[in-house]
């Protein structure tokens, strides 16, 4: 059986991909892969990546912003965002990327009595 | 050497002698079950007698008001020889469900079945898997995976005086300017050698009994909901309920929503987002179960009424 390979992720300027939805709780971003179910609940520091993710900004654009807000040295957050953008691709959070560890859709939470 | 064929098809049986019990209402789904196994029905219509809706006065027939006119049929039959030790089978609307059903599980399965059909239909209602109780007019529900205590909790606290709404599954209302949670009488599962085993009499020998929740005390109708609260049984803790920031309440809440795994899941996950910003959250740990009530009935005095309002800028 061949696997095809997985398309890679567009790092240079991420993009949420299709089917993530996003919700932001302040300072927080949870996220629901609606493929499979899965939900992702992200610190407030990859939740402030997140945000930033448009798919028009590099990870270096995005780097700048957040180290203006947060008043942080920018080779600092130059770090932090790679670090963040290569997780969210590794989750297949990101367009062009699927997730390391194939899943299946969620099935029911509610699962039958077992049978004595 | 003898052998000995079993020919058993799945359609559903044509037999003699079929009797029906109900009409049922589960979040307003009518439906009814026939077998010509009259023992069975009888056990059936009795665990499952808070549903039932000529039992029930006033404007709340079974646990709601029909949705439909449209009625829902469970045939059982019990096939195959009498030494066959998974002889039931069980069919909605002609359609098979299961046919190698046992002795010991054909109630519950019958029950699942149930709730099966009340998780198709809740929309536009959001189902969680909770159970729900009330006190003096306000809703708390009890977030938990299968096996974390929910029913035991919710059947305790039922004893103490609050009003049960569900042991299993919560449904929520969102349509309205505050939640509301709606019931599902289903009857509760009462472990065998369980703290309520100690306090009222588990008839049979199942290892769990299912107890309609009117013998443990009194059904509550639709009601805003106060609090969201994830209980776990720790052995030996006590202590407050530990308030939930949203978003953490969102990602302990999204595992134990059916929805997020059909095709409402963007919808159901954005309104429950918003939920999430109005309604307060709390983990608890649950040891004594008396300590536990106490907790609960202290966070309910706590929570202002203003968080159950949801009339501002909750999406439609």
């Amino acid at each position: 059986v061949s696997v095809p390979s997985a398309p890679a992720a567009r790092l240079d300027r991420p993009a949420p991909r299709e089917g993530i939805e996003t919700a932001f709780l302040a300072p927080e971003v949870v996220l629901l892969d609606s493929t499979d179910g899965r939900v992702h609940h992200l610190n407030p520091g990859a939740s402030a990546v997140w945000m930033l993710i448009d798919g028009e900004q590099d990870a270096d654009g995005i780097a700048e912003e957040l180290a203006d807000l947060f008043d942080r040295p920018l080779r600092d957050m130059v770090g932090e965002v790679d670090a963040a953008v290569e997780d969210f691709a590794a989750r297949g959070l990101l367009a062009g990327s699927r997730a390391a560890v194939p899943v299946t859709r969620t099935g029911a939470v509610i699962a039958r009595p077992p049978d004595p | 050497m003898v052998e000995v064929a079993v020919s058993r098809t799945d359609a559903e049986p044509e037999e003699p002698d079929v009797e029906e019990v109900g009409p049922f209402a589960a979040d307003g789904n009518r439906f009814v079950l026939r077998s010509a196994q009259s023992g069975l029905l009888s056990v059936l219509a009795d665990r499952l007698r808070d549903l039932r809706l000529t039992d029930v006065v006033g404007d709340e027939a079974g646990d709601g008001p029909p949705r439909s006119g449209e009625r829902t049929v469970f045939r059982i039959a019990r096939r195959g020889p009498t030494w066959l030790d998974h002889p039931w089978g069980v069919w909605r609307d002609g359609e098979r469900c299961e046919t190698t059903v046992t002795d010991d599980y054909i109630v519950p399965y019958v029950l699942w079945e149930v709730t099966r059909l009340v998780l198709e239909r809740a929309a536009p209602r959001i189902p969680v898997h909770a159970a729900a109780v009330v006190r003096d007019g306000r809703a708390l529900i009890l977030v938990g995976a299968s096996h974390s205590g929910k029913s035991t909790l919710s059947a305790w606290l039922t004893r103490a005086g609050w009003g049960f709404l569900s042991d299993e599954v919560a449904l929520l209302d969102l349509d309205a300017d505050e939640a509301v949670v709606h019931p599902f009488r289903r009857p509760v599962g009462v472990r065998r050698h369980g703290p309520l085993d100690e306090v009222i009499d588990l008839p049979g020998h199942e290892a769990e009994v299912l107890v309609p929740a009117s013998e443990l005390g009194s059904l509550a109708p639709p009601t805003p909901l106060a609090a969201i609260v994830c209980p776990t049984y720790v052995p030996g803790a006590e202590g407050p309920p530990v308030a939930l920031a949203p978003a953490a309440a969102l990602a302990t809440l999204a595992p134990q929503l059916p929805d997020l795994a059909t095709e409402r899941a963007a919808e159901v996950f954005h309104r429950v987002a918003a939920l999430v910003e109005r309604v307060p959250a709390y983990t608890v740990r649950v040891d004594d179960l008396d300590v536990a009530e106490l907790a609960l009935r202290r966070l309910l005095d706590d929570v202002p009424a203003s968080a159950i309002d949801l009339s501002d800028g909750v999406p439609r």
